[in-house]
């Protein structure tokens, strides 16, 4: 996502609090945030209440940015890492209700395997799953991911490998 | 003859696929094909696993784009006018304290400053008295009143009443 449609002082009435300035920033980042979250919950109304839990923390965060980094790497780390942490928030609060411990329901069985992978991908660890996103969905390399989740290259390789076995389970299991 | 399956119709794992699946994985890190190496090549297990991981690969990379819904702009600007307005209230509460500290540090210096002068003067003007009567007794020593040092105790109260204020909008402001 490039800078140059972002100018700085956009950024600074941002940081300075300008709701107008943010806005612009919101819009330049709704589709790379959202596609991101979407991939850690695997489903359209949770994925746009944390997308917008995550903007909401970001405009929190933004008086702490410095105007001489640029600004997107910054604020797409910060993203990536708030949507993690908020989605192991989530999966925490999650409770399952009285009458399903009493009659548990059987799981649908998946019929398309690509809703199979997204459902593995949505239940992964969030910092797992948000590696296997920016890896094979945003196109981004190991080293990119590297800078984007502020983790070191081996911890994001360990961590694909791990998703990608995982993965490549369920994908066995639906073929079988 | 080993055999290529094993009891679930798995295929069988033989020797150097633990360094093949190392390889393969690097592979798939460095977006490389995986049909190259002599093992996988050799290995039923292996080949499978290659396989697997490259259907994976192919069906991740090709998810369709996901759109973000209409509504999240508005509700994250709604959500950060609710912030500003929030914080514009908190300021207003703030400023409102820090004026009636810094009224209670007036009327504090104010008040004691008034009731040590008056107190002097009482005190003066029995000397005074007891002098012209010459014969009369002296009246007893008042209590001396220092106070400018009243003051500066109501000042530095109101100042800890506005640290407290403050302290407690900040943690709100952060919750």
């Amino acid at each position: 996502v490039p800078d140059e449609d972002l100018p700085r002082e956009v950024l600074e009435r941002a940081a300075r609090g300008d709701a107008a300035a943010f806005e612009q920033i919101v819009r330049r980042f709704e589709r790379p945030v959202y596609a991101l979250v979407y991939r850690l919950t695997g489903d359209r109304e949770g994925a746009r209440d944390l997308a917008q839990d995550v903007f909401f923390k970001a405009w929190r965060n933004l008086p702490r940015y410095d105007p001489e980094r640029p600004f997107a790497p910054w604020f797409l780390k910060l993203a990536a890492n708030l949507a993690i942490n908020a989605r192991e928030a989530m999966k925490l609060r999650k409770t399952v209700p009285l009458e399903e411990h009493a009659a548990p329901r059987p799981e649908a069985p998946d019929t398309d395997v690509r809703d199979a992978v997204r459902k593995t991908i949505a239940e992964l660890d969030p910092k797992f799953a948000a590696c296997v996103a920016l890896f094979y969905i945003d196109g981004l390399s190991v080293k990119e991911i590297s800078d984007r989740l502020g983790m070191p290259e081996g911890t994001v390789k360990i961590r694909l490998h791990r998703a990608r076995d995982v993965l490549r389970e369920k994908l066995e299991k639906f073929k079988t | 003859m080993k055999p290529t399956e094993d009891i679930d119709g798995k295929p069988v794992r033989v020797n150097g696929c633990d360094k093949a699946r190392e390889w393969i994985h690097e592979a798939c890190d460095e977006r490389r094909a995986l049909d190259a190496e002599q093992h996988v090549s050799k290995c039923d297990a292996c080949a499978r696993e290659a396989a697997l991981l490259q259907e994976l690969g192919d069906l991740l990379t090709s998810e369709p784009v996901v759109e973000p819904p209409a509504e999240l702009v508005p509700s994250v600007m709604a959500l950060v006018r609710a912030d500003l307005a929030r914080a514009r209230r908190n300021a207003r509460l703030a400023f409102a304290g820090a004026l009636v500290a810094l009224l209670l540090l007036a009327l504090g210096i104010t008040f004691f400053d008034v009731v040590g002068g008056a107190l002097g003067l009482a005190r003066d003007a029995a000397s005074w008295v007891n002098v012209a009567r010459d014969n009369v007794p002296a009246m007893p020593e008042l209590p001396s009143v220092p106070a400018v040092g009243y003051g500066w105790l109501a000042g530095a109260l109101a100042l800890v009443i506005v640290g407290l204020e403050v302290r407690l909008l900040t943690r709100r402001a952060e919750a």
